[in-house]
């Protein structure tokens, strides 16, 4: 479904995406990860046509990516996004006679669910009700590549929640690519079915989080036991406080030897450590 | 043409709040000035030495401001409801299409039904019926009368239907070009753009050659005696003009 091949965004002398390959071909929640700055919102905006690429190919349906020719089954909206200052309900209708393949039921049920007034206009909506309406106006649209750019920024956690709810509800009526980006990993990690880790312009890691889950693990116990073990793991972070080490692996379990304990790793944990941030001695 | 398009359209005539309420302001203002006008004037009192702006050239405004507020305002909001740019694109163009035909429209029946009938001869031109092409701003000594655009630029006396078109036409030229020069203000052309209209005015000016081109060109768009001509002019430089915005809209961020 969407081919992207050496993928480079530059900005100057700045770098954004750096030839970014990566195949999506079936239908799923994506959850882009990345740090502040890391290239997320450059690579979502890019993928809907929003922004030209500066190298490399970007296709979807196999057609070629381009501001010129945004494709059509593509819907990218990012957090914080202006809108007419309108009533809920006619910014519903509009988005239904701008859209095709706008879903009018499903936006006006879920505004219903999440108790948005829809009688309000626009500008008189809390940030958190703003965020949940172009959610809502982005996931009816029965696009085939549905682009999410930090949607729960501002939210509470009952918000968040409302916004898993309406995430799974959407892809339950309507199977198809959702790509979200965000910071808050564990929440995320509840829908998403994969995961794509950007550092600074590159891509990372493209993994499912079943994957992740069997593969990533923490090795705990004394330095002389567990040094010897990491020869052959790819050891993505450690920590050490005296003569205990907590190694972060990412690779195949192993049978542990005796006073080694081997933990899950949590997704945020798996982050930090694999972008780089938890390497200390 | 699509129905996407031209729902495109409505949503850019339905979110022009400011352009129709700073019109209407100014519109209003000058209505009750000329009303004022008329009451005095009907009332015996001197009124001599006063001329009027038609309240129709102020509706001119609307389309002006339109052009700013699509490309400025509208086209971020339009593409946050999930509308696309190729849709952007020919909405906008119907929607200054529209605005174009409806205040030419307008313009009109204030020219022929207000303007001309009721304030000139009949309350400013009393002892002199109107003559067409008789315009006259006030002049001292002499009764003042009203100054409307589709007069003053000599289309009044091609009749009703192509005065209707020849304004129209200006109107969709103005509205394409103050579009694109507004949608490239975000790029380096933009004001490179900007430089050189303002260098075209202050070299053109006072260079005789050069000023005879520009008297040529703004005959051709506004006073040319073959009517016809003058809005086939309009209409080509539109939509060339227009269609600098194609690759422009496919390289705008939101």
């Amino acid at each position: 479904m969407i081919k992207i091949k050496n993928a480079t965004k530059q900005y100057g002398n700045t770098t954004a995406m750096d030839r970014i390959n990566l195949e999506i071909p079936q239908s799923g929640i994506y959850c882009l990860l990345g740090r502040n700055g890391a290239g997320k919102t450059t690579f979502m905006k890019t993928l809907a046509g929003h922004i030209p690429y500066t190298g490399g190919e970007i296709t979807i349906n196999g057609q070629r990516v381009s501001p010129g020719k945004m494709p059509e089954c593509v819907n990218y909206i990012e957090s914080g996004s202006v809108q007419f200052n309108a009533r809920v309900a006619s910014l519903i209708d509009t988005a239904a006679k701008l859209q095709p393949d706008f879903d009018r039921d499903f936006a006006l049920e879920m505004a219903h669910r999440f108790e948005l007034n829809t009688s309000k206009r626009f500008k008189h909506l809390s940030f958190g009700m703003k965020t949940m309406l172009t959610a809502i106006i982005t996931l009816a649209n029965k696009s085939k590549v549905i682009l999410l750019d930090e949607p729960t920024l501002g939210f509470d956690a009952i918000m968040r929640s409302h916004f898993n709810t309406l995430l799974l509800e959407s892809y339950r009526q309507h199977p198809r690519v959702l790509i979200v980006s965000t910071h808050l990993i564990d929440e995320i990690a509840k829908v998403t079915e994969n995961l794509i880790i950007i550092d600074k312009g590159k891509l990372l890691l493209e993994a499912s989080i079943d994957d992740i889950d069997e593969k990533a693990y923490t090795l705990s116990g004394a330095a002389d036991v567990i040094n010897p073990l990491l020869g052959s793991l790819n050891c993505i972070g450690r920590t050490e406080v005296g003569s205990l080490i907590a190694a972060h692996i990412y690779d195949n379990r192993i049978t542990p030897p005796q006073g080694v304990t081997v933990d899950r790793m949590s997704l945020q944990d798996f982050f930090i450590n694999i972008v780089g941030g938890n390497s200390h001695v | 043409m699509c129905k996407t398009t031209i729902n495109l359209a409505k949503t850019n005539l339905r979110h022009l709040q400011v352009p129709y309420v700073l019109t209407g302001i100014l519109a209003g203002i000058i209505a009750v000035q000329m009303l004022v006008f008329v009451i005095l004037g009907q009332a015996g009192m001197d009124v001599n030495f006063q001329s009027l702006i038609s309240v129709g050239n102020f509706l001119w405004l609307l389309p002006l401001l339109a052009a700013i507020f699509i490309p400025a305002r509208n086209f971020r909001r339009v593409i946050n409801l999930g509308g696309k740019r190729e849709n952007f694109f020919w909405g906008s163009l119907m929607a200054y299409s529209v605005l174009a035909a409806i205040v030419s429209l307008a313009n009109i029946v204030i020219f022929y039904a207000i303007d001309r009938p009721v304030i000139r001869a009949g309350h400013f031109h009393p002892f002199h019926p109107f003559e067409p092409g008789a315009f006259v701003m006030s002049e001292p000594g002499h009764i003042g009368g009203v100054a409307n655009l589709v007069e003053v630029f000599g289309w009044a006396g091609n009749g009703m239907l192509l005065a209707f078109l020849q304004q129209f036409a200006l109107l969709f030229l103005i509205s394409a070009f103050v579009h694109t020069l507004t949608a490239i203000q975000v790029k380096w052309y933009g004001w490179v753009a900007d430089v050189a209209l303002i260098a075209i005015i202050s070299v053109f000016t006072p260079i005789p050659v050069l000023r005879r081109a520009l008297v040529w060109f703004f005959n051709l768009i506004i006073f040319h005696d073959v009517a016809v001509l003058q809005v086939a002019a309009c209409i080509v430089l539109a939509l060339g003009i227009y269609m600098i915005n194609k690759p422009v809209l496919a390289r705008r961020a939101i």
